[in-house]
């Protein structure tokens, strides 16, 4: 039987990004991969989709932003509690939302070339805060976070989310990094 | 946000009809409900603007047509519209030289008329039209192009009535500004008088301070037709979208040549359409225009627009519409028809951004659009016990809100038609 990946993630901008940055690190390994939006989809119907991909013996990645949850450990009880079929080894919790995970990947040097700030770390940073960084010239949010993704590197964003560079190290997406984070 | 609220009667299959409106629509009901009567109201004021009402009237297919059957010439036809034309401050004048600048913000206003139309054939009168011009009056300094210390002085009124023809002008500015009625409303447009079955819409006397700026000529109402898309378009033409975008190559040539506008639509469109590398427009036999586009799986093979599929063609028309567009107010009837399901959220996603800057109202029988729009964005046209259109909001219903809570989607209940509970 063909062994097939589906990343569950929460809505459009999540899928813009797995599409685009984390698709093309699984192919090789697998028959195909897909991304699925769950947020529109009902909970049963989530809850079963899950266990079928395990009777299949395929594998799955559930993505989840924390928001107001305190912990990973927490979020994790939430979505147990939501989902029966969901296992903890295939949750991955995003701090805080995935836009925290696309400005990550912007270099130094990358902020300087789409003229907007360049921060070291990015674990606090919420859609609201990333759309305060979108600057004027961009009058779509989906165009800038597009162009971000032309500039994406997988090194600077390890470097600069934590959540990011769990998920990079779980799947090793990337050779692993040693020593401080600068 | 362009048009706040709309009250019509004996309009098409409306009695009455009278509701709030927000940034972003999705227009559902069953067949016949009365959605393309809904949008014929704004499609009647763009008209008016742009032909005038008896061109309007007769294009929406005369009286008869216009009027609801069974209400017919016992009631005036009313339509009253509170809108939000651009917020720009218009600097008017200054008192002397040592007194600041005065200036004028337009803010929420509003149109109505109504007509009488005759027992028989398209004869009618105008029996209301009035306009009422909401405006910020403030004073303030100009440093270069900048304006600075703006300073409110209060909210004012202008009113422009038309009675039988006889123009009457009616201002309420707050205390304290300097400029008289005669000052402000320019001798040119005083004791005129409005042809005969004329709307004040159409004449130059209803936008009587420079930045009213016409807006309902700027309503768009878009029925994409993608079968024309594929087809080569003359070199000559507008560059705005035509309706039916039959233009769209023609548009799409001029995107292409701002590098920034290429670089922003090849974003938007990839982000939809992950699989096309490039797009360009060909000249063809030197007279008319061909799109062709690059995938990624061909690199070195264009696909000239009869090979693309109609769902393509539409994402096209689709990104030009909501990002490239200068329109307050854009229609959308039926937009996702042909677009495969998986792709329908990131329309809507693109629509939802895209209504931050214009109001879109899109009408749709698709399930997926009705999935991936929130409930407050529904707008549930049906008919009542006498055969009258009318519009509700599910979001408004507790029955509704109930069946949410316990998960069941908005889909379901649209499917089940349980939206009208």
């Amino acid at each position: 039987m063909k062994k097939h990946l589906f990343i569950m993630v929460e809505g459009e901008d999540d899928v813009r990004f797995f599409g685009r940055i984390i698709k093309p690190l699984f192919v090789s390994r697998y028959d195909s991969v897909e991304i699925i939006p769950y947020a529109s989809i009902k909970r049963t119907k989530v809850n079963n989709f899950l266990k079928s991909v395990r009777l299949m013996k395929n594998d799955y990645i559930f993505v989840a932003d924390i928001d107001t949850e305190r912990s990973v450990r927490d979020k994790k009880q939430i979505l147990y509690y939501h989902f029966s079929n969901i296992e903890g080894s295939s949750i991955i919790v995003v701090i805080k939302e995935i836009e925290s995970w696309y400005y990550a990947g912007l270099s130094r040097e990358s902020a300087l070339n789409l003229e907007v700030p360049d921060l070291s770390l990015t674990d606090e940073l919420t859609k609201e805060g990333f759309n305060r960084l979108i600057p004027h010239k961009y009058d779509s949010r989906i165009d800038f976070m597009f162009e971000i993704l032309k500039y994406f590197s997988l090194d600077s964003a390890r470097m600069k989310n934590h959540s990011f560079r769990f998920f990079a190290d779980r799947y090793y997406l990337a050779d692993p990094i040693h020593g401080h984070r600068d | 946000m362009p048009i706040q609220r709309i009250h019509v009667e004996n309009f098409k299959s409306f009695s009455e009809l009278d509701i709030e409106l927000s940034r972003f629509h999705v227009v559902i009901g069953s067949n016949a409900a009365g959605k393309s009567n809904f949008i014929s109201i704004f499609k009647f004021l763009r008209d008016i603007t742009i032909n005038g009402i008896v061109n309007a009237i007769a294009m929406q297919g005369g009286a008869e047509y216009l009027q609801n059957t069974n209400i017919g010439p016992s009631r005036d036809l009313v339509i009253r519209i509170v809108y939000q034309p651009d917020q720009k401050v218009e600097i008017l004048g200054q008192e002397c030289k040592d007194t600041p600048l005065l200036a004028i913000q337009s803010c929420q206003s509003s149109y109505e008329f109504a007509i009488r139309f005759d027992s028989h054939g398209d004869g009618f009168s105008i029996t209301r039209d009035r306009l009422i011009i909401g405006c910020e009056v403030m004073s303030c300094d100009r440093n270069g192009k900048r304006l600075s210390k703006i300073e409110k002085i209060g909210h004012g009124e202008i009113q422009v009535m038309s009675d039988k023809g006889e123009l009457t002008y009616a201002v309420d500015l707050p205390e304290g500004f300097p400029l008289t009625e005669q000052e402000l409303i320019p001798i040119y447009f005083r004791g005129k008088r409005v042809p005969e079955k004329t709307l004040l819409l159409e004449t130059p006397y209803a936008y009587p301070l420079p930045h009213v700026e016409k807006f309902f000529d700027h309503i768009a109402v878009y029925d994409i037709d993608p079968k024309l898309l594929k087809k080569g378009v003359a070199v000559t033409g507008k560059r705005d979208l035509e309706e039916d975008a039959g233009n769209l190559v023609l548009v799409l040539k001029n995107i292409i040549g701002d590098p920034e506008k290429k670089r922003k639509f090849s974003n938007l469109l990839r982000d939809v359409l992950p699989f096309v590398d490039d797009f360009s427009v060909e000249k063809f036999m030197d007279i008319s225009l061909i799109l062709t586009l690059r995938e990624r799986y061909a690199k070195n093979h264009d696909l000239p627009s009869t090979s693309l599929s109609d769902g393509t063609m539409t994402i096209f028309a689709l990104i030009i519409v909501l990002y490239f567009e200068d329109k307050p107010l854009i229609i959308i009837e039926e937009p996702v028809s042909h677009i495969h399901p998986f792709l329908v959220g990131r329309v809507i996603t693109m629509m939802k951004e895209s209504s931050k800057r214009k109001q879109i109202m899109i009408t749709t029988h698709s399930t997926e659009v009705v999935k991936h729009a929130s409930i407050e964005d529904l707008l549930l046209i049906s008919r009542d016990t006498e055969g009258f259109s009318v519009v509700s909001r599910p979001a408004d219903k507790e029955e509704v809100r109930t069946f949410l809570k316990n998960e069941i989607g908005i889909e379901e209940l649209y499917i089940q038609n349980l939206l009208g509970l």
